[in-house]
């Protein structure tokens, strides 16, 4: 399973490597909301920074929604899924690997819209082995579920409109927890025993668990 | 096609249900008295919880009839068609739960809404239902339908202690339950308590009337489907060139047809 | 009363009733669907044997 989750994640990734769409597409678009989040606010000085975790988790779920569809599509899209399990790869190994490639690209994209936000909304940033460890947590949470119910949804026409009904309101805790773990640590009140981090692992425990036991009922159906 | 004995149980459940509601209603709105803190206001509380419990009653079976879809011993159909039949039923009774929770917010707290951590669970919880039931519309043959939609039912099952606990946090840590003010909880007792129990009792039995209402009419159209799916595949087998198709088909089915991989 | 019972009441009862009206006629409508296909099924094995 380990040896399929990691073949997987490295063949996504460099369909990615090679395609470039988070790169091109997915990473402009969390800039562009960081932008008009700040039309839609007020740029006058403590506005901003006080709601920066929370916009930036935001942006993050949003592109989160077209990350899993593409890990997903590439299976769909002429039955290349058909093909793995001809060829026997496991299914909770697909599910790991599709979760590690989608959390590599969240995760590098988060690294760079951090940037952003620091520049455009100037935060102060204190606690920042809080910040990473949430960001890891927050991720994998996102990428797990997202994995799952982009699954769920896929083969459906209605799929643009379908996957973020269902993503949104399920990962909403991690919206929160993450928000409110960051605000933490952007102020002086951080620690690494918050509880907003516990809550972030058992989601994404939680998440890995389920899609590792139902993901391959979902292929199979 | 229906066997007398569910026909009369349905029936009697159906006759039981509107008394009780009747009941209900005449003693929520006119013979118990007014509360000494809420006054009038205290009637709602005869509709609210009992209409709050009802849908997670319904959430509730919905995740056991998807396990025991899921779980390979006991599949079968029936199962798939009781958790979408339940979680329907559900999402209605989430929905009266947010308005009537809405309507009594407004006099007591001054507002329609607030963020608070039961309302808002309740709120992402309709959602979640609602995008369940999206999930169903999915054209897909009926066991894949079946085992999608099993394990999203229980997935936003388990999420909800987890949406839960994290709307309580976010609200507890920077300001009280609302709904925990003492000044505002009720002292319940006598007749409004009996009152109060009425109303669990009756809205049960409307959900266990609707829940076998809906069931029914999952297994027709179930039935509908497989009847015209059978007529397709014997006209497709007998008459290769023949177009006309004595059914009229409903678009879902064409797509069904279209996407089985049969 | 106060205007806001009334209005719980009747969005309650009004909903429930909806609802249950709708699932009335969607039921009579299927059966009448189903009725004369099921006629006509039985009607096509039986025949063989008359």
């Amino acid at each position: 399973m380990w040896r399929d989750a990691l073949l997987m994640a490295g063949k996504d990734l460099r369909i990615e490597f090679r395609s470039k769409v988070t790169l091109n597409q997915i990473l402009p678009f969390a800039f562009v909301t960081l932008i008009v989040f700040a039309f839609a606010l007020d740029t006058s000085p403590g506005t901003l920074q006080k709601v920066a975790p929370g916009l930036f988790w935001l942006a993050v779920l949003f592109s989160s929604i077209f990350s899993v569809d593409r890990a997903v599509a590439i299976e769909t899209n002429d039955n290349a899924g058909d093909g793995l399990a001809v060829y026997g790869v496991d299914s909770g190994g697909i599910f790991l690997g599709k979760v590690t490639s989608v959390f590599v690209q969240l995760f590098l994209l988060e690294a760079v819209l951090l940037v952003g936000v620091v520049i455009l909304y100037g935060p102060a940033i204190d606690g920042w082995p809080l910040v990473l460890l949430s960001a890891f947590f927050a991720t994998v949470g996102i990428s797990a579920a997202g994995v799952m119910y982009s699954q769920l949804a896929s083969g459906s026409r209605a799929k643009q409109t379908l996957l973020p009904l269902l993503l949104i309101p399920v990962t909403s805790p991690v919206l929160l927890a993450a928000t409110k773990s960051w605000q933490d640590a952007f102020s002086s009140t951080a620690s690494l025993g918050d509880p907003w981090l516990r809550l972030l692992i058992v989601f994404s425990v939680v998440y890995l668990a389920l899609g590792a036991v139902f993901y391959g009922s979902i292929l199979e159906a | 096609m229906e066997s007398k004995r569910y026909k009369w149980t349905r029936r009697a459940i159906g006759i039981v249900s509107l008394l009780l509601v009747a009941a209900t209603v005449i003693f929520g709105l006119w013979i118990t008295p007014p509360d000494v803190v809420q006054g009038q206001l205290v009637r709602l509380i005869y509709v609210h919880p009992p209409v709050a419990w009802v849908a997670y009653l319904a959430y509730g079976i919905t995740s056991i009839a998807s396990t025991l879809y899921l779980w390979k011993r006991t599949r079968n159909m029936k199962w798939d068609l009781l958790a979408a039949s339940s979680a329907e039923v559900g999402v209605i009774f989430t929905a009266l739960t947010l308005v009537t929770g809405s309507i009594w917010g407004r006099p007591a707290w001054g507002v329609w809404w607030t963020w608070d951590a039961r309302l808002t669970t309740t709120a992402l919880l309709f959602v979640l239902y609602l995008g369940y039931l999206a999930l169903r519309r999915v054209p897909a043959t009926s066991h894949q339908r079946a085992v999608r939609s099993a394990i999203a039912g229980l997935i936003a099952f388990v999420d909800v202690p987890i949406v839960h606990q994290s709307v309580v946090w976010w609200r507890t840590l920077h300001q009280g339950a609302t709904v925990l003010n003492p000044s505002l909880s009720p002292k319940i007792h006598g007749e409004m308590a009996m009152t109060l129990l009425l109303g669990f009792i009756s809205f049960t039995f409307v959900y266990a009337w609707m829940l076998m209402h809906r069931y029914q009419i999952a297994g027709f159209e179930q039935k509908i489907l497989d009847i015209e799916l059978d007529q397709i595949l014997e006209e497709r087998l007998h008459e290769p060139g023949m177009e006309s198709m004595q059914v009229e088909l409903s678009p879902d089915v064409e797509q069904i047809d279209r996407h089985s991989k049969v | 009363m106060n205007g806001y019972v009334e209005a719980g009441y009747l969005a309650v009862l009004g909903v429930l009733g909806g609802y249950s009206a709708l699932l009335l006629g969607r039921s009579k409508k299927l059966k009448k669907v189903l009725l004369p296909v099921q006629g006509k099924k039985a009607q096509d094995e039986s025949r063989p044997t008359e």
